[in-house]
């Protein structure tokens, strides 16, 4: 077990340095604003430019570039300093963290609470109404996309314009204080946006679920069990949803590894200062130390929560031998 | 993120490949006759089917509907459909205005009949690449296993650590203009025979380690695994010399660029799951008797394995097409995509979001468009699944 | 949008200068909403509260060496002192701030003399009193690579001793003496000694204290960004080493009152007690209506969008403002690249453009006057061009909603009989991603294509559009739709010298986008940078202007107005400088 883990962890920084290593090229051989020009203003003068040019290191080759970034991420845990304004990249991402943090956790309590109990009763109650009408309402809640399903529930729901007022709308995160220092203002502006997260993961998830319990629980033992008179309740959540619900850790983990990196598009509808607005907008400027912080910082979420998704899997399943 | 959702839907769907074994068991019905006897039942995934020939139907035709209508062309802009704040009109049948307008005093409904084009396009172009190339790479995966299988675990472990959306949007704002971004072949050439240098390096590693262990290691066992690494650094070199600062080859803006962005990620998962079904197809008896028959490899996989592999095939294409039509409107919405006045369906979704408050049609209209041709393909997938699955059969 | 306001290209924002009133007597618009700029009465406000900045970024620096954006402006004009500013009060006429008087200029023009007040007091940490050796250092500084200063060469580079490149560290100028504590003397080189004295009032000549800045100066890029002393009636809180705890990039700015500024000596009220700035309000429409529906708000860096303004206009009158942004908006057509070398094709483009369809994409009439030249209202040399309405010798200028047949007629002289454009090629065309930005491009596409144009239409972030395309000559952009220019301080030089003087043409900063290099309108330029500031340079700027806009190089369609919001208890004094809330003249009602 141990070795695993070691082995594991060491290969989860060969594959950020991968990672890493494909941001970098993408951004240094097809940049799309020229960062120098934009430190410099609009009336700069080509020595100033120059001078620029040198205090970025942009004079380097590409490969040196890499090698000094690399350097000082490995020894120092330095990112950075963003060629927008100079800040500390590793700082604005510490920064932006808890904002992601607390929509990608509270989304994902919710999903659970939905998807699951509605897995579990459309595959007891297979082939009734209920379980058409909550496969079907999921599936369309699967095809909805995001950003759309967050402005609709914003023009229904939202306090500022709302045709039911209900919910804090667009902008209403506050700029100080996150869902772990102030759960009462971040939750309740965080409120819709976990909802229209967790839409189309409820639905997958009970969908996932349904799936597996229909098949579980047409398996040999569960038909052993209940011969034997066990009573159905048992049945189905001892040895059913027991078995049935397992799989469902991995994607768990999945999931709430990409989230972490940053949920763009809700973070984007729901004006959420995120990892993933971060990321988004220093696209949009080329800033390239920002965009590998935000880059390495989302992948280690997602190598990070896969890990502990296997390890997690050795306890629940005795099978999984390493 | 929708997208990441449905594609861990799609590796985590049971594989739908008991294909081989159904037959067996009903001598008289070929597995397409099947198939067909079951899908025919399920009345959902006919409608959908039908509501899918009605949206090409739209896409062919969205000239001919736009005039027949009396709809205004998608990209006439005209100041008489705006207020003197320029904001836009609401639905009006008097006017033939049925969706309302856009900010530029543009036909709402006119650009959501021909937004069904981007998005049509997008879906079947991408979904076919990333089918054809998951199916290559995963059949070599599986046939050959050894280095192939390596290389495309390693490539899958990449991509699925890697933030997806970033990669997309990164590629797509650095190639979304100008000319497009060319791959100078000087970087393609290096960071081929880099990557081509670890393996080497690494299979070499493996070797030694593997002979420290007192193992024996055999000269088609060294020619084997050093052989695919040293090509690779070969080939990486000859790029780099032959092609030096010139472009290996070049994204243009527009749909090229959406296109690539969407292949990229997508088709690792499609190639790991043709792999999975083709290493247990190349243990089956019929392929041994192939192979003592002295079949050459690409007839085994063309004329045996491939037909096998065609109803998982089916599956994960409508599985495939709505992940890749939400993934092209959420490139656009977030502001990569076909460049204007082209409408799609994402681009218009995000000039919406600056007035959704008080414009409601201009949101609403080409959301529900998304929604529902997405929805359409995922129940016909659904059927799909089910037809094809004995397991789910009987319902 | 003008490439000041890049940073802030994702709200859409507005620059803005001069005052609702002067642009209101103006301009067409009719609808005169309340709120003080320049030349009315600023209201006496009551002292005590606090008042909260909604925004979307951040300001570009707090260092005042470096920041040359509208938002850095606006917290920098409250938080620290120049040589120079605009009382609100008294609108464009420059007034003493730091100075005690105004600047003694030699008689060959050759010097300028400027006396600090005495008892103005740097901030804590460093708790002294400001002496002229603190100006020369902050030139000195601003100099250096390690500052990147934008504008320094631009205004300054006459000033004996000006290195002609930044410099390793800051050092030392020779023609910026200080005789003594409360003296400071620019010797220039040429005699245009007025000219720079009108740009005293930039962020270059806020004090810095060299003993305390010397170290994070030391540094390149320079720390002193978040180290920084202030001298206005607020500072930005800090600690005892001068760490700028109230500043979090990206998120807030919180200002405090600097003990050590002492009323007497400033003509800023600064009622307030504290105020900050939240920033991260991406979307303009939510911010402005949390503004205009909350307690102690005030716009930021954002603008509300037309259709908050239409509300506002009908339900929150009381609390909407316009100030000019003293700038011109247009469409740059490449002069360098053909058919756009065509000056008839030029004129028949600009006859046949519905100018007020372009100003319909950014909220119609009531963002400001469909513009003709690139002299807005009430700027120095607008009247002396003609004022509102195109002068008759522009007959391609004559119509709001364009000219078919005059086009047409144009199109002919051009060589196109058909009376539109026959030829093949792609123009490349580079948009903004942005809204309103993106409507203004789309909607020139359309008008370009019925002119026969055909284009090759790039939409791309705002960044990108300035350091890769437009501002880049040799990337070849034939049509540059969303460009602005505004002012740097209340002179037409800061307006048209940059945007359309041969001289200005440069590789990798191009602001001559339409690369326009017309040796009577360089001789114009240069006649009119040697004249002193009065009506006489206003009369030869309005030369330049007529002489440019007779080329035809680009299509004006607005001479914007900033709209400025703010909460109903609020009592708001615009800076018309900065186009911004002034902070420390806003007071809580």
């Amino acid at each position: 077990m141990l070795t695993f883990i070691v082995r594991r962890v060491l290969w989860m920084f060969v594959l950020l340095i991968v990672i890493s290593f494909i941001t970098f090229i993408i951004f240094t051989t097809l940049p799309s604003a020229d960062p120098v020009l934009l430190r410099a203003g609009r009336r700069a003068s080509p020595e100033l430019i120059a001078s620029l040019t040198k205090t970025l290191g942009l004079d380097k080759p590409w490969y040196e570039q890499y090698w000094i970034y690399l350097r000082n991420l490995l020894f120092h845990f330095d990112f950075g300093y963003s060629y927008q304004n100079n800040i500390s990249v590793r700082a604005q991402i510490f920064d932006r963290i808890p904002a992601t943090a607390g929509l990608a956790l509270g989304g994902m309590v919710i999903w659970l609470m939905a998807g699951i109990p509605i897995g579990i009763v459309a595959a007891v109650k297979r082939g009734t109404w209920m379980d058409k009408a909550a496969m079907g309402l999921a599936l369309v809640a699967i095809s909805a996309p995001v950003y759309w399903l967050g402005l609709v529930m914003l023009y229904l729901f939202s306090k500022d314009i709302g045709v039911i007022p209900i919910f804090e709308g667009q902008g209403s995160y506050p700029t100080s204080g996150s869902l772990f220092t102030n759960p009462i203002g971040v939750g309740k502006s965080l409120l819709l946006p976990w909802i229209v997260l967790a839409a189309s993961f409820a639905a997958i998830y009970a969908r996932f679920l349904r799936a597996n319990l229909t098949e579980v629980l047409t398996e040999d033992y569960v038909r052993t069990a209940r011969a034997k008179g066990v009573r159905e309740r048992t049945v189905i959540f001892r040895h059913g949803v027991r078995a049935a619900i397992t799989p469902l850790v991995t994607i768990l983990g999945l999931d709430l590894g990409i989230l972490l990196g940053g949920a763009i598009l809700t973070e984007t509808v729901f004006n959420i200062p995120g990892i993933g607005r971060l990321a988004f907008d220093s696209i949009q400027k080329s800033d390239l130390p920002t965009v590998e912080g935000t880059v390495i910082i989302a992948a280690f979420f997602i190598i990070f929560l896969n890990l502990i998704v296997d390890i997690i899997y050795a306890f629940l399943d005795p099978r999984v031998r390493y | 993120m929708t997208t990441s959702a449905a594609e861990q839907l799609l590796e985590t769907a049971e594989p739908p490949g008991e294909g081989p074994e159904t037959p067996a068991q009903i001598a008289a019905r070929s597995p397409l006759q099947l198939f067909i006897g079951r899908i025919r039942t399920d009345k959902i995934a006919l409608f959908s089917a039908a509501f899918i020939v009605f949206l090409v139907f739209v896409a062919v035709f969205a000239g001919q509907i736009v005039s027949v209508t009396g709809a205004h062309p998608p990209n006439e802009q005209s100041t008489k459909f705006l207020d003197s704040f320029g904001s836009a009109h609401a639905p009006s049948f008097k006017l033939h205005l049925y969706f309302g307008s856009d900010g530029l005093g543009r036909d709402v409904f006119s650009r959501t009949v021909y937004g069904a084009r981007v998005s049509l396009k997008v879906a079947f172009i991408a979904t076919f690449l990333s089918v054809l190339i998951g199916v290559i790479f995963g059949m070599l995966a599986g046939y050959y296993r050894g280095v192939w299988d390596t290389v495309l675990s390693r490539i899958l472990d990449v991509m699925l650590a890697f933030p997806v959306f970033l990669l997309a949007l990164g590629l797509g704002a650095a190639c979304a203009f100008g000319d497009g971004c060319k791959i100078p072949g000087k970087t393609a050439g290096s960071v081929t025979a880099a990557i081509g240098l670890i393996a080497l390096v690494g299979m070499s590693i493996g070797l030694v380690l593997t002979r420290r262990k007192g193992m024996n290691v055999t000269r088609i066992d060294v020619r084997s695994r050093l052989l695919a690494p040293t090509i690779t650094i070969l080939v990486g070199l000859l790029i780099w010399v032959l092609l030096g600062s010139g472009a290996l080859f070049r994204i243009t803006p527009g749909l090229p660029v959406v296109i690539v962005v969407i292949v990229l990620p997508s088709f690792p998962y499609m190639a790991r799951i043709i792999r999975g079904q083709t290493l247990s197809l190349r243990e089956r008896e019929f392929v041994e008797a192939a192979r003592a028959m002295g079949a050459s490899d690409a007839r085994i996989m063309f004329r045996h394995i491939l037909p096998n592999l065609i109803a998982p095939i089916m599956v994960y294409t409508t599985l495939l097409v709505p992940t890749n039509i939400l993934f092209e409107a959420a490139l656009s919405f977030l502001g990569v995509g076909v460049q204007p006045p082209t409408a799609s369906w994402g681009s218009m979704i995000s000039d919406a979001t600056e007035i959704f408050d008080t414009a409601w049609w201009f949101m609403t209209f080409p959301g529900l468009a998304l929604l529902l041709t997405v929805l359409a393909f995922n129940l016909i997938g659904d059927g799909l699944q089910d037809a094809l699955n004995p397991k789910t059969s009987g319902r | 949008m003008s490439f000041r306001s890049q940073r802030f290209a994702l709200v859409a924002c507005l620059l803005a200068a001069l005052s609702f009133a002067v642009a209101a007597c103006g301009s067409s618009n009719n609808d005169k909403p309340s709120g003080s700029g320049s030349g009315s009465a600023v209201p006496k406000g009551k002292n005590g509260g606090t008042v909260t900045a909604l925004a979307s970024g951040d300001v570009d620096y707090m260092d005042p060496g470096a920041t040359y954006y509208t938002f850095g402006y606006q917290v920098a004009y409250s938080v620290q002192r120049s040589l120079y500013y605009y009382n609100p009060a008294t609108g464009q006429k420059q007034i003493p701030d730091i100075a005690a008087g105004d600047p003694q200029v030699s008689s060959d023009s050759k010097t300028i003399t400027v006396k600090l007040q005495p008892g103005i007091k740097f901030s804590p940490p460093v708790n002294r009193e400001v002496t002229s050796a603190d100006i020369k250092y902050a030139f000195e500084r601003s100099f250096s690579a390690n500052v990147p200063n934008g504008y320094a060469t631009s205004y300054f580079s006459s000033i004996e001793g000006a290195p002609k490149a930044p410099t390793k560290g800051p050092q030392d100028i020779s023609g910026i003496q200080t005789p003594d504590k409360s003296t400071i003397v620019f010797k220039l080189t040429k005699p245009i000694a007025r000219a720079v004295a009108a740009a005293l009032v930039m962020p270059i000549t806020m004090p810095v204290p060299k003993e305390y800045a010397a170290k994070f100066d030391a540094k390149n890029p320079s720390t002193y960004n978040t180290h920084v002393v202030f001298t206005g009636p607020y500072m930005v809180q800090n600690d005892s080493a001068g760490n700028l705890t109230g500043w979090k990039p990206g998120k807030s700015i919180k200002a405090i009152r600097n003990p050590n500024w002492d009323a007497k000596t400033d003509f800023r009220p600064a009622y307030l007690d504290s105020w900050d700035i939240q920033e991260g309000n991406n979307d303009a429409a939510v911010a402005s209506r949390r503004i205009l529906q909350g307690q102690n708000l005030v716009q930021g860096d954002g603008a509300p969008p037309a259709q908050v303004l239409k509300q506002a206009l009908s339900r929150y009158k009381s609390q909407l403002a316009f100030s000019s942004a003293g700038g011109t908006r247009y469409i740059a057509l490449n002069t360098t690249i053909k058919p756009f070398d065509n000056i008839n094709l030029r004129k028949a483009i600009l006859a046949g453009f519905d100018r007020s369809a372009l100003r319909l994409t950014r909220g119609g009439k009531i963002v400001g006057p469909i513009a003709w030249g690139y002299l807005p209202p009430s700027f120095p040399g607008h009247t002396e061009s003609g004022g509102l309405k195109a002068p008759a010798q522009f007959d391609y200028l004559q119509s709001d909603t364009g000219d078919a047949a005059l086009a047409a007629s144009y199109m002919k002289k051009a060589g196109y009989p058909s009376g539109k454009y026959t030829g093949s090629e792609k123009l490349l065309t580079i948009a903004t991603n942005a809204d309103p930005g993106k409507k203004t491009a789309e909607s020139a596409q359309s008008q370009f294509e019925k002119l026969g144009f055909k284009l090759n239409f790039r939409v791309v972030p705002q960044d990108t559009l300035y350091t890769k395309f437009c501002s880049v000559p040799a990337a070849k952009a034939a049509i540059c739709p969303n460009v602005g220019f505004f002012k740097d301080y209340y002179d037409a030089q800061t307006l048209l010298e940059p945007t359309f003087s041969g001289k200005a043409i440069n590789p990798s900063n191009n602001s001559n986008w339409p690369q326009l290099n017309d040796p009577k309108v360089n001789d114009l330029i240069a006649k009119a940078n040697t004249i002193a500031p009065g009506p006489e340079r206003d009369k030869a700027w309005a030369q330049v202007n007529l002489a440019v806009t007779a080329l035809a190089p680009a299509i004006p369609f607005v001479w914007d107005q900033q709209p400025i919001v703010w909460s109903k208890n609020v009592q708001m004094v615009v800076d018309d400088y900065a186009n911004s809330p002034f902070m420390a003249f806003v007071s809580v009602k």
